[in-house]
């Protein structure tokens, strides 16, 4: 029997029942109309009989909520600027909140992009001075030959940190890049082999070395479209001929935003004696990274101590491990927390001002609900009822905070991009929908539970909302001071003295595409 | 024979099915006649709400213990939904007036004076 049969021919039970009914009471010597009238009453109401029948029938349940739910929908659709204000709030809140935990996952929990990443460590400088704790810095060119020549617990590899914007044209197109300068080894450390051709080779890497490049994938497709391996062909760099030996595949990340990469070339003099590198190793099969970092002490020793600075304290350089993740994320873990907690908090008052709108909006609905309670209506699908209209609402601002959370996810990316290359991995996938859509039902929780315990509560006047505005106030002060004091920073940056006039000065950036300087 | 109002008494939760079935016990009947019966037998102290009737009839017929058929009522030109007890209802109502007795039994030994 279908669910329209069915209910056909419970109506018609009823039906029947009553007639029944107003015909006995005819023949008591009732007119037909008083008869009609009073079966009626003796009935009760049929639509509660109906509806206590069909929860009988079992797979009521899921109808009532889709019946429900197609309601919340509909009072949402007449209520326009109410749902928009209540769904932008939510959208806002939660999309930033899964930004931001999209940089969470990469920071602290997504393995690295490569095979085995467990094996692979992050080796920082650490100066330390007594009495003032450590600093950390990146490696000379001097400290990294000492740490390749005596490694033998682990490979090393060497890299610049982050990328810089050179010029380079292949055949009649040329683009301004990024390029990234590694070590030989670098590559194969990370155990990436390229797609096409191979890595760089040790020749290649020392000074006065051939050229040599090589090529991202997408960049390989946007010099040379398919066509496949280009490894042997040449380009200009700043205007200067390198021969390309590779191509890595689609997807690889090095951990800056780079287009190309050519040798480090590092040395301990001259261009290559630089201080700004930037050493990571593969351990060995079965080495535990507390022995590597054991070796790595021994290694420290050997380093020369440098004169005591300007301040006049010695500054003792040490090799510092870390696993490759914690390494390459130490300095951005913390803002990350910070700012997460600062989300989060703006995701809770979220929730509770639309709460508040919920409930203030709730008092309009108070003679429905009441009328509904009397028709029969039990106090928990009422109370189900309101909470599914916040729910409902939060869900709208949860699915508009899908395309929020991509626009605050790319605006964070280009902030930060120069800076710190990891941030490009960081995507909203389905952790970062699965945390949002937990974001979502919390903050619809939050909202909904106050005004549908209200909804039912038996003293009407019930919930002080005193409570619920000081609830809010003491959220907001930490986030306004924090904000505060953040703009007061800004503020006296803004306003820093430059040292220099920048009145009527312009800067301007020339790109001197295939031409050497 | 009327009950006044105030001396009507409400079902005891969960009472109402064994009523039902054994009400069904004499040959099939209608909804209507069920409620009758119930509350001209209890000498109209029991009152059968047809909020609680309905789907108490319905629950039976999902557990098997009646079926149902459509016919017409005797000398009414109407059709009636008739409700007629099944074998495995007639166990079920043994079943029930059993635990029904030894809780009037348990009932009484608690309530008799001392």
């Amino acid at each position: 029997m279908t669910r329209k049969e069915r209910e056909e021919e419970l109506a018609r039970e009823l039906r029947a029942h009553m007639e029944m009914e107003a015909e006995e009471l005819r023949e008591k010597g009732l007119t037909a109309e008083a008869a009609q009238h009073a079966a009626r009453r003796a009935f009760g109401s049929p639509a509660l009989a109906m509806e206590r029948t069909r929860e009988m029938w079992g797979w009521n349940r899921l109808e009532s909520f889709v019946r429900n739910l197609r309601y919340a929908l509909r009072r949402a659709r007449k209520a326009p600027g109410f749902t928009a204000t209540v769904a932008l709030v939510i959208a806002l809140a939660v999309g930033v909140t899964a930004a931001i935990l999209a940089f969470i996952d990469v920071a602290f929990f997504k393995p690295l992009p490569y095979p085995e990443p467990e094996r692979l460590a992050y080796i920082a400088m650490s100066f330390e001075a007594a009495g003032r704790g450590a600093s950390d810095r990146v490696l000379t060119g001097a400290q990294w030959e000492t740490l390749r020549d005596n490694a033998s617990l682990f490979e090393p590899a060497v890299y610049s940190s982050g990328a810089a914007g050179v010029n380079c044209a292949a055949g009649d197109r040329a683009f301004f890049v990024n390029q990234q300068r590694v070590g030989a080894s670098f590559f194969q450390v990370l155990g990436v082999p390229p797609a096409f051709g191979r890595s760089f080779t040790k020749d290649e890497d020392s000074e006065n070395g051939p050229r040599a490049v090589m090529l991202s994938d997408a960049l390989r497709r946007r010099l040379f479209g398919d066509s496949g391996d280009v490894s042997g062909r040449k380009l200009l760099l700043r205007g200067e001929p390198y021969s390309i030996v590779g191509v890595m595949p689609a997807g690889f990340r090095s951990g800056a935003n780079a287009d190309l990469w050519t040798p480090l070339k590092a040395s301990t003099r001259g261009e290559g004696a630089g201080s700004n590198y930037q050493a990571l190793a593969r351990l060995k099969p079965g080495v535990a990274l507390a022995a590597a970092a054991g070796e790595l002490d021994n290694i420290s020793k050997t380093l020369p101590v440098p004169e005591a600075g300007r301040d006049g304290i010695v500054r003792v350089p040490r090799f510092k491990m870390q696993p490759l993740l914690e390494g390459r994320t130490s300095d951005l873990r913390k803002p990350l927390l910070v700012l997460l907690g600062a989300v989060g908090m703006v995701l809770l008052i979220g929730a509770v001002n639309v709460g508040g709108l919920v409930l203030a909006r709730q008092s309009g609905r108070a003679a429905e609900l009441a009328t509904r309670m009397a028709l029969g209506a039990s106090r928990g699908q009422v109370f189900r009822d309101v909470l599914l209209d916040s729910m409902v609402l939060v869900a709208i601002g949860g699915v508009l905070a899908v395309p929020f959370a991509f626009g605050a996810l790319a605006g964070l990316q280009t902030l930060n991009a120069r800076m710190i290359g990891l941030v490009e991995s960081a995507v909203i996938d389905s952790r970062a929908l699965a945390v949002g859509l937990a974001c979502t039902l919390t903050a619809g929780l939050i909202a909904g539970i106050l005004p549908a315990w209200q909804s039912v509560a038996r003293k009407r006047r019930a919930f002080p909302l005193g409570l619920l505005v000081a609830g809010q106030v003491a959220l907001v002060v930490p986030l306004l001071v924090g904000a505060g004091l953040m703009g007061r920073t800004f503020l006296a940056l803004w306003t820093l003295e430059a040292g220099f006039d920048p009145e009527n000065l312009v800067i301007a950036r020339i790109s001197f595409a295939g031409c050497a300087i | 024979m009327e009950n006044p109002e105030n001396e009507r008494v409400e079902l005891l939760q969960g009472t109402l099915d064994m009523l039902v079935l054994q009400t069904l016990l004499f040959g099939r009947c209608h909804g209507h006649a069920i409620a009758k019966n119930i509350q001209r037998t209890s000498d109209e102290a029991l009152l059968v709400e047809h909020g609680s009737l309905y789907p108490a009839l319905h629950r039976l017929e999902r557990q098997g213990w009646v079926t149902t058929k459509w016919d017409k009522a005797p000398g009414k030109n109407r059709e009636v939904k008739y409700y007629l007890l099944t074998p495995s209802g007639k166990k079920q109502l043994v079943a029930q007036q059993n635990r029904w007795a030894q809780l009037v039994a348990a009932i009484g030994k608690v309530m008799r004076p001392v």
